[in-house]
């Protein structure tokens, strides 16, 4: 009797997992068959689909706010000019979860639909990563948010498939640290950074910035994602009697920080990167983000017109600020749509071919240059905090270097 | 700088022992470690800010109606992950708190989003004192801490009710056959360790600002304390998160920035290695 | 072990044979998003049986299982990476290691009872996270390592789906076959004296502190398997994988499940690895629902899955034999 049992189990096992396994198959195949049969129909109809990968849920969840916000928006714009190549756009999104694992089975299930052209990864290094070698293994054009410099290295060397659409990190803290030496005249600081991937690059960029005037950090001071009393570490920057901190971490931790370093009295400059001028750590953090400098990709009043016009356009449909995330999904959807229309086609090769003819694109952030794939972005905006709005001090540029 | 160090120890070493003050009152009732508690402090601040910031009352009627919604949540949470399974084995309980855990945080993000938000404080401001300044609103923590502490104690040790949930703690068997309504004792302890947690969430938001997973960081600070204090103790929690909280602070500053949460950890294993039991925990007699 | 050996059953091979054919035939019907999703699954099967090992044989709960998987998955990553040795030699380091790291570790929390190990191993878990994520020179840090080559045997390179799918397929299978010798062996049986009364079991003379590190070791030898297999898989580690709630997603699976056999731990990683994969098309309620899912599915089934059928098979059964016996009458 035992016997049996096992052995039913073990059958039912085998045949749920077939069953499973096979189903997604089906349909693939009976969505297959439509297009085949009649081709021209199905060209104007037929939506062009793009992928995006973004955390819907769980702990990083603020950013698949943003993304399918934006997602929303670029998808109706694009659609009412007539849409790409003649043919609707739609944006499939799947997520991200927030592991590695989650990107990648996300990745892969929008890699297994034959009409994805091209797909999209989540606003973080790791992630992109961790996609990394199954973009090289489907073949799809994919654009990523990351911003590390390992990544870059990883677009430019080992993996055409992949293209890095941020603004530069490097260029950024390096203006930053320029501005912060020779307009303030500031000459010591203090480093206090996130040991999360992008913050903890961002660190090594400032201090290499900090270098070419020869400058060392009087003290670097990491502390990880999540921590919610900055004492220990606020202290250790008074003690060294540093003229300004440099900040690099989220916006929750940006906006504690920010309010603990006030709340000490400590009333020096505070730079930092991307999150510090964000809506969002400035609601958090209010009055506290006076004197704030950073070299920002994007802040919600930027003089970009297109960056201006889809910024109004977020806050009137959504009643909140438009934060970065969703600013870079914008630019993503319609890079990938301008490719599209260049290649002429929904053919994944030809789309990623087309992807490295684009050399002047002006997006709602910045310029794009991906005739690299890596550090496709070109610029961004030197801000000042004041009375909690972000006022632009001036735009930062570079050009691209192409060997 | 110490002297800095050693006030912001403390305050932060009171919020983790009233967060644990929370798990330790439903651990001596049902001997589960409660897996969800840090999803009370989540819940609680986001009821506060609804009563405060979306409906505009004064912050301190805010507090009080959030403790009282987080009571209603403490039963919810009772009658629904932990009563199905009361004679199921402890391990069955631990899972379904974590699916609960799961779907609290989801829950909340769907219905007040993920952006995190601020929301007032009970007194505006920093204080100096000496060389170290301090934000009063850690004072009013600290403060409203102490009286909900000495409120606890009068109710479990001077009350008749309190009676009732210690009668049921001690042994659920004996205390249903001297006529104790056990569902209704154990309710009770629920919804208490609730909106004590609960009152913490909304005492902390404006400082460590609300989103749906800052439950996840305090509740493993708070275990911490728990189990450093000894286990099941009340006046143990409070102690276990004064250490924890100076542990962090001056480990913090002088060892490494980075590995504070590991220090913790490894103050845990030291002091398990050293006294099982915890400081204030009794010595639990093995099962023969 | 002999005696390990000698009595397995045949019916065991025979359903491991079912399984093995039936299953030898996925790849070839299922797209290659599937295929991943199941060998994902499969390497937490191998980490569920880990825990299997110390919960349903040795009654001991462990949060700490996915740092050892992290372990095995960095043992890995730097023997191929860095120290360039060959795949198998590799793995083979993360097996191994990650089972004396186990041991010894073992040996100094199991002077802890009960949930008092459980904390420490909770502790042990967050240590180990907060070492993946800021040890440099040997996790890479928080960026992690990328470019792991795929498993190579020979010269033959599984770095296809299909190729990566039947290696952790025969790796699960003789995880299995090595869990049902345990099951069977004197050592096995000393863990569930120990499961079933420590106190007693050492009246027996069963070394206890000894017994229980050696669990410990063996979980630490499959999590380290898994990791390897992991590190070859997905060819890039980061510290977002290895964290606590891994630990926790591995109990639900066997709670799940039911503890009372290794088909417990299939059953509960299948559903659970599913589950999150079916309930995607809810998207932003998709968690939601999964851990409403988990809730429900504890409280109807409170011993697991198959603790539940099986309780229902007897049921049927008795109930039928009590037919035939008034039909006699």
């Amino acid at each position: 009797m035992k016997k049996l049992f096992a052995l039913l189990l073990a059958a039912l096992m085998v045949v749920g997992l077939l069953a499973c396994g096979a189903t997604p198959n089906e349909t693939t195949a009976a969505a297959d068959n439509p297009p085949a049969d009649n081709e021209q129909a199905a060209a104007s109809d037929e939506p062009i689909k793009i992928g995006l990968t973004t955390v819907l849920t769980g702990d990083r969840a603020l950013e698949g706010q943003y993304a399918s916000n934006a997602a929303a928006i670029v998808q109706e714009e694009i659609n009412a000019a007539g849409g790409v190549l003649g043919r609707p756009l739609e944006i499939v999104i799947e997520d991200a979860l927030g592991t590695d694992v989650g990107a990648v089975n996300a990745y892969r299930k929008l890699a297994a639909d034959d009409d994805i052209v091209a797909i999209i990864t989540p606003d973080s290094s790791n992630d992109g990563m961790a996609q990394a070698p199954s973009a090289l293994e489907f073949k799809i054009p994919t654009t990523a948010q990351g911003s590390s410099p390992t990544l870059r290295d990883m677009c430019n060397n080992e993996n055409k498939y992949l293209f890095q659409l941020r603004a530069c990190d490097e260029t950024l803290c390096a203006a930053l640290i320029q501005y912060a030496v020779e307009e303030l005249g500031l000459e010591s600081f203090a480093i206090l950074h996130d040991t999360e991937t992008s913050s903890a690059d961002q660190a090594g960029l400032f201090t290499k910035a900090l270098a070419n005037y020869g400058i060392e950090p009087k003290v670097v001071v990491p502390f990880t994602t999540g921590t919610k009393d900055f004492s220990s570490q606020i202290a250790q920057v008074q003690n060294s009697g540093a003229e300004a901190i440099i900040g690099a971490c989220f916006q929750t931790e940006a906006a504690i920080l920010i309010t603990q370093i006030r709340a000490m009295g400590l009333d020096v400059p505070i730079l930092g990167s991307n999150a510090f001028a964000d809506p969002v750590t400035i609601q958090l953090a209010g009055d506290a983000t006076d004197d704030v400098y950073c070299a920002s990709a994007w802040v919600p009043n930027t003089p970009v017109p297109k960056g201006k016009a889809f910024s109004e356009k977020y806050e009137q449909t959504y009643g909140e600020e438009c934060g970065k995330a969703a600013a870079q999904i914008y630019d993503h959807v319609s890079i990938i749509c301008e490719a599209i229309e260049i290649a002429g086609s929904t053919d994944r090769e030809a789309v990623r071919d087309a992807m490295n003819t684009i050399s002047d694109y002006e997006g709602a952030i910045t310029t794009y240059d991906c005739r690299t794939n890596g550090d496709c972005g070109r610029g961004g905006l030197l801000v000042r905090v004041k009375n909690q709005q972000a006022e632009i001090i001036d735009a930062i540029t570079s050009e691209k270097v192409i060997e | 700088m110490n002297s800095q160090l050693l006030f912001s120890g403390i305050s932060m070493g009171i919020i983790y022992g009233l967060i644990a003050m929370g798990m330790v009152l439903i651990f001596r009732s049902v001997g589960i470690m409660n897996f969800a508690q840090g999803e009370f402090l989540m819940l609680g601040g986001y009821f506060c800010y609804t009563f405060n910031q979306l409906l505009n009352l004064h912050i301190i009627p805010s507090l009080i109606l959030a403790s009282l919604a987080m009571g209603f949540v403490g039963v919810l949470f009772m009658r629904t992950s932990y009563w199905p399974l009361r004679n199921a084995q402890a391990k069955a309980i631990i899972v379904s708190a974590m699916g609960a855990s799961i779907a609290f945080k989801e829950g909340a993000r769907l219905i007040w989003g993920s952006i995190p938000v601020n929301m007032d404080r009970v007194i505006e401001g920093t204080v100096k004192i000496g060389a170290a300044s301090i934000q009063w609103q850690y004072i009013a923590i600290i403060l409203a801490s102490l009286v909900i502490m000495v409120l606890v104690y009068v109710l479990l040790e001077k009350t008749f009710i309190g009676n009732i949930m210690q009668a049921t703690a001690q042994d659920q068997y004996m205390a249903s056959l001297t006529g104790i309504p056990v569902v209704f004792s154990i309710g009770l302890t629920f919804a208490l360790s609730a909106m004590i947690t609960g009152i913490g969430g909304g005492l902390l938001a404006p400082i460590f600002f609300l989103n749906n997973v800052m439950g996840a960081t305090a509740g493993s600070k708070a275990f911490a304390a728990i189990v450093i204090g000894g286990f099941g103790s009340v006046p143990g929690a409070i102690i276990g998160g004064l250490i924890v909280g100076l542990v962090e602070s001056f480990g913090g500053a002088y060892i490494s920035s980075t590995y504070q949460l590991v220090l913790i950890y490894v103050v845990l294993i030291a002091i398990l290695m050293l006294r099982p039991q915890g400081i204030f925990g009794d010595k639990i007699q093995e099962k023969a | 072990m002999l005696e390990g050996i000698k009595s397995i059953k045949k019916s065991f091979l025979l359903v491991l044979l079912v399984i093995t054919i039936g299953c030898a035939f996925i790849p070839f019907t299922t797209t290659s998003y599937m295929l991943r999703v199941l060998n994902i699954a499969m390497i937490a099967y191998l980490c569920v049986l880990s825990v299997y090992i110390l919960l349903g044989m040795c009654g001991q709960n462990s949060f700490a299982q996915a740092g050892l998987w992290g372990v095995g998955a960095y043992f890995t990553a730097n023997f191929t990476l860095k120290l360039g040795f060959g795949s198998v030699t590799a793995m083979l380091v993360a097996i191994v290691g990650t089972a004396l790291f186990a041991f010894v570790l073992g040996f100094a929390f199991f002077r802890l009872k009960q949930y008092y190990f459980t904390f420490a191993s909770i502790g042990l878990m967050t240590i180990l996270n907060g070492l993946f994520m800021n040890w440099v020179p040997v996790t890479g840090g928080a960026l992690g390592i990328s470019g792991i080559p795929p498993f190579q045997i020979g010269g033959l390179v599984l770095d296809s789906e299909t190729g990566k799918f039947f290696l952790i397929f025969v790796v699960c299978i003789l995880a299995n076959i090595l869990i049902q010798i345990l099951f069977h062996s004197p050592m096995g049986r000393s863990f569930m004296a120990i499961r079933d009364n420590e106190l007693a079991a050492s009246c027996l003379g069963i070394n206890s502190l000894l017994t229980k590190s050696i669990a410990f070791a063996l979980s630490g030898a499959l999590c380290g398997a898994a990791g390897a297999l992991y590190a070859f898989l997905s060819g890039y580690l980061s510290y977002q994988t290895f964290t606590y709630q891994q630990s926790t997603m591995y109990l639900i699976m066997i709670m799940l499940g039911g503890t009372i056999s290794p088909v417990g731990a299939i059953i509960g990683t299948l559903v659970i690895s599913l589950l999150q994969e079916w309930v995607r098309p809810l998207q932003n309620y998709m968690q939601l629902i999964y851990g409403v899912g988990i809730m429900i599915l504890m409280i109807v089934q409170p011993e697991g899955i198959l603790g539940g059928g099986k309780a229902f098979y007897e049921k049927y059964i008795r109930s039928r034999k009590r037919d035939t016996e008034v039909n006699r009458r």
